[in-house]
């Protein structure tokens, strides 16, 4: 009987776990961006949902002084970055329309993309510093 | 629904973020692995952030691999974005970079 149980459980679990699974496979803006300002899109608005989040717990009664300094300090941290990524995609947007109107070359796109690469690269590990700083305080 | 069992969900997301990372090694698998550690994260809190990651998952699936995102989607997040460093921004000890 309790075996039978127990198997029955894990067919549960397992079907659950599928479940949420497929769930998060449909919540992974990552997996579904293919260009490069699409993976800074994904990117930005994946900051910027978390950031509310921790705005909100922030501003929650029971979060400390010394919480509030680690989510402020953790946002300090990933935030500049950001910022220059969303500066750069504005950048890229601007020289791909003068590029279609014949205004500027190819070369001022292809330095300008690779700005932003390199603005996505460096924001990558600091989201994920804020992720689990924000988990951290929130436990 | 068992309470014990959705408790070991997001442990069990947690480790499928590190096998993401693992899988694809570099900045995408990185930023997968982030990702499923944000959705354990909003599971947890049973949020509304997780539904807000599945319409931007949404809104990027429906674009072409050449089509870029609107400005409009770019405002609305910075828009936003500022209101929650309205927030965060306010410590007087923590200044940034």
């Amino acid at each position: 009987m309790t075996r039978m149980f127990r198997h029955q459980s894990a067919v549960w679990f397992t079907i659950l776990a599928l479940g949420i699974l497929q769930a998060c496979a449909t919540a992974n803006p990552f997996a579904a961006a293919k260009s490069t300002e699409q993976q800074a899109l994904a990117l930005y608005g994946s900051f910027t949902i978390l950031k509310e989040q921790a705005a909100k717990l922030y501003i929650e009664p029971g979060t400390s002084p010394s919480m509030k300094e680690a989510l402020s300090k953790a946002n300090a941290a990933v935030t500049p970055t950001m910022n220059l990524m969303y500066e750069s995609v504005i950048q890229v947007k601007q020289v791909r329309q003068d590029f279609a109107s014949g205004k500027t070359t190819e070369e001022k796109l292809v330095v300008a993309t690779t700005n932003l690469l390199k603005w996505y690269t460096q924001a990558v590990p600091l989201l994920a510093a804020f992720e689990s700083e924000y988990e951290r305080v929130r436990q | 629904m068992n309470p014990a069992i959705l408790s070991l969900l997001p442990a069990f997301l947690r480790s499928v973020g590190l096998l993401a990372r693992q899988a694809e090694n570099g900045v995408k698998g990185a930023a997968i692995g982030s990702a499923v550690d944000f959705a354990a994260t909003a599971l947890e809190r049973g949020s509304e952030a997780f539904v807000e990651m599945q319409e931007l998952t949404s809104y990027l699936s429906s674009l072409a691999a050449g089509e870029e995102p609107s400005m409009e989607v770019w405002h609305d997040f910075k828009a936003r974005n500022d209101a929650a460093q309205m927030v965060l921004g306010s410590n007087p000890s923590v200044s940034s970079r």
